[in-house]
């Protein structure tokens, strides 16, 4: 059983009565241990694909299973559940808690999770040490810089320990240098720590650090191909 | 997700404004403020009069002229003159009032009083050498008048402390003549002080009944009869005689068309405080109207705040956050805000009350006690509590539907 199958996927945006079609129909499935890159232009419906995937956004038409089961079948707490249990989401612009310090950001999943309380300040200082933040874990997040605000984020995404991490443009906010130390970040928790990645991004530079690449235009799938040749990037931030 | 956490989180969302979070509460600080004030002082107020009451002596019973005064329409009921001479000997016979033990008419008026080149204005009370007995009011020095003084309208004068320390200064006052309405008056003695009471005899002169209605006021009537029962379980039936035999003597039979009123001590004690029960909550029920101005501010503010946080807010969905999550979040907040303001307003009231009683005390004669009102302050907290939840329904509520991508998406 695949971990995601989606299939005739459609979503209309709906706003005052005109229809805005951005998924045709799209059909594809992910397996676990994945690494997934979405690639398209602006406008494809690669963010749409990725928010419907991460059960924050419902769609239209079509069928979309995580773990076997309908998405649409699950209501409004039970999508909460799965967000904090099962996903762990990156975004472009961080969306870190401001003024709260590196170890606020990182615990605040927890808060909203079934783990003991007990167990919350150890998961997060690991979670802190496998983007090796250690020594900035008492920071307040605004002192950072853009490349470790997006580490601090990895690590949110990281704490409940979740199947799959949807990462949303990653790199867009970052210099290359940061840019290539997130995505290699990335690679070595799907070789290393065994996590599902879908990756949305527009560059194919990044897109190749993926295992697989899903181009997506105008609503539709334009290719699914395996990565030939993947790229890697000095400067992995992953101390185990 | 953890209460704890909840507090904690809200507590951080005020404090990211702190400036606005203040000014925010500031309704609901004045409102509790207000509510506290005015029910300490409606307290020490009621306490102030029970007690002055209580002095009078618990068998204490007045009758008064006319109408019972119950408003201001009743002011002119004072002047009535329908309490006579033959009332006070009818009343006075033992088979008419036998539960009665005392019964002593008293006039009274306003006059300057004068001794060489110093003045004071005060009330002379026509009263009778029950006075002492009734009213227990022990002399500093010299004596009080007799019967037979009564009998020969002798232009003898008892007064009040403040009468003698204003006229005499530190002299002997005992033995000296003053002056009032023309008329030349010994002094044969001093009561000692008496701090503020339900007459204020310490600003009074007390001569002969007979003396003052002839001599002072020109009148032939009497302002009350003081009265006391023999025990204090005949009050009511001392009440009662007293009732009949001016019934009898007026030639009344409705008890309607009374032209007397009768008033227990006890009476007069439930009268007064429920006349400050009902001015203290009408007051507190002003200072209320702007606790709901305050929750109305508090929406509003808390409304901007949802408006302002719609990122975080579909931040902590994405991350795991349920409906209920963010609408605790968000009510918490509302709530820690109003019960602040209530906690400050009542410090704030509390401690108004305290320098109001303590500055009454210091500069009047009034023994006034301060008193925290231990159930406002309970309903002041309970009542901005609620006025958190009920304001902050709305903001909360608007903020936990919010969809998590329309607020991620939020800029």
């Amino acid at each position: 059983m695949p971990l995601i199958e989606v299939s005739k996927l459609t979503k209309t945006y709906v706003n005052d009565e005109v229809e805005t079609p951005v998924l045709h129909g799209v059909s594809f499935s992910i397996e676990r241990g994945e690494f997934v890159a979405i690639m398209g232009p602006s406008g494809s419906g690669k963010s749409t694909l990725l928010h419907v995937m991460g059960f924050l956004d419902g769609y239209t038409s079509g069928s979309y299973r995580f773990e076997g089961q309908e998405a649409s079948t699950y209501d409004g707490d039970a999508t909460a559940r799965i967000r904090n249990k099962k996903l762990g989401f990156i975004f472009q612009s961080f969306n870190l808690l401001p003024h709260a310090s590196v170890y606020d950001n990182v615990l605040l999943p927890l808060h909203y999770s079934d783990v003991p309380e007990s167990e919350w300040k150890k998961r997060t200082i690991d979670a802190v040490e496998i983007v090796g933040l250690t020594h900035r874990t008492k920071y307040d997040v605004t002192r950072l810089s853009g490349g470790e605000k997006q580490r601090v984020a990895i690590a949110r995404a990281l704490v409940c320990n979740p199947e799959v991490i949807f990462a949303d443009e990653p790199t867009g906010n970052l210099d290359s240098k940061s840019g290539g130390a997130i995505m290699q970040t990335l690679q070595d928790l799907n070789e290393k720590h065994g996590h599902t990645i879908i990756l949305i991004t527009h560059e194919t530079y990044t897109a190749e650090h993926a295992r697989r690449i899903i181009r997506i235009k105008d609503g539709l799938i334009e290719s699914d191909t395996k990565v030939a040749e993947r790229r890697h990037t000095n400067g992995g931030l992953l101390t185990k | 997700m953890r209460f704890k956490h909840s507090i904690k989180t809200a507590y951080r969302g005020l404090e990211q404004n702190r400036a606005r979070s203040f000014l925010t509460i500031l309704g609901i600080v004045i409102g509790v403020t207000a509510i506290i004030l005015v029910m300490s002082l409606g307290q020490g107020a009621q306490a102030l009069i029970l007690d002055q009451v209580k002095g009078m002596g618990t068998r204490t019973i007045i009758v008064g002229g006319g109408r019972e005064p119950k408003g201001p329409s009743d002011a002119g009921q004072i002047f009535n003159d329908s309490l006579k001479k033959r009332d006070l000997d009818l009343l006075l016979r033992r088979e008419n009032t036998p539960s009665v033990k005392y019964v002593m008419p008293i006039v009274f008026g306003a006059s300057g009083a004068s001794y060489q080149s110093d003045t004071f204005n005060l009330t002379i009370f026509g009263a009778s050498p029950l006075m002492e007995k009734i009213f227990d009011m022990p002399l500093k020095s010299g004596t009080f008048f007799t019967e037979e003084d009564i009998r020969g309208r002798a232009k003898y004068v008892v007064i009040g402390n403040k009468v003698k320390t204003e006229l005499f200064g530190a002299d002997e006052a005992v033995g000296s003549v003053i002056k009032m309405k023309n008329h030349n008056f010994r002094v044969i003695g001093v009561f000692a002080e008496r701090g503020q009471d339900f007459f204020n005899f310490d600003e009074a002169a007390i001569i002969p009944y007979t003396t003052a209605q002839d001599y002072v006021l020109g009148i032939k009537h009497f302002n009350r009869f003081i009265t006391e029962a023999a025990s204090e379980a005949q009050i009511n039936d001392a009440a009662d005689e007293i009732k009949l035999t001016l019934r009898e003597s007026h030639n009344i039979t409705d008890p309607d068309k009374d032209d007397f009123f009768v008033i227990t001590q006890v009476d007069l004690a439930g009268r007064l405080s429920s006349i400050t029960s009902v001015l203290t909550i009408f007051l507190a029920a002003v200072a209320a109207i702007s606790l709901i101005v305050g929750g109305i501010g508090i929406m509003n503010i808390m409304l901007v705040s949802v408006t302002e946080r719609t990122k975080e807010i579909g931040l902590r969905k994405a991350l795991g956050a349920t409906y209920k999550n963010i609408l605790t979040q968000f009510l918490l907040e509302a709530v820690i805000l109003t019960g602040l303001g209530g906690i400050i307003g009542i410090l704030l009231g509390a401690f108004f009350s305290w320098a109001i009683a303590t500055g009454i005390t210091k500069f009047t004669s009034i023994a006034w006690t301060f008193s925290f009102p231990v159930s406002a302050a309970i309903l002041g907290l309970g009542v901005s509590g609620a006025i958190g939840l009920i304001f902050g329904l709305y903001p909360a509520r608007t903020a936990a539907r919010k969809s998590p991508i329309d607020a991620l998406r939020y800029e």
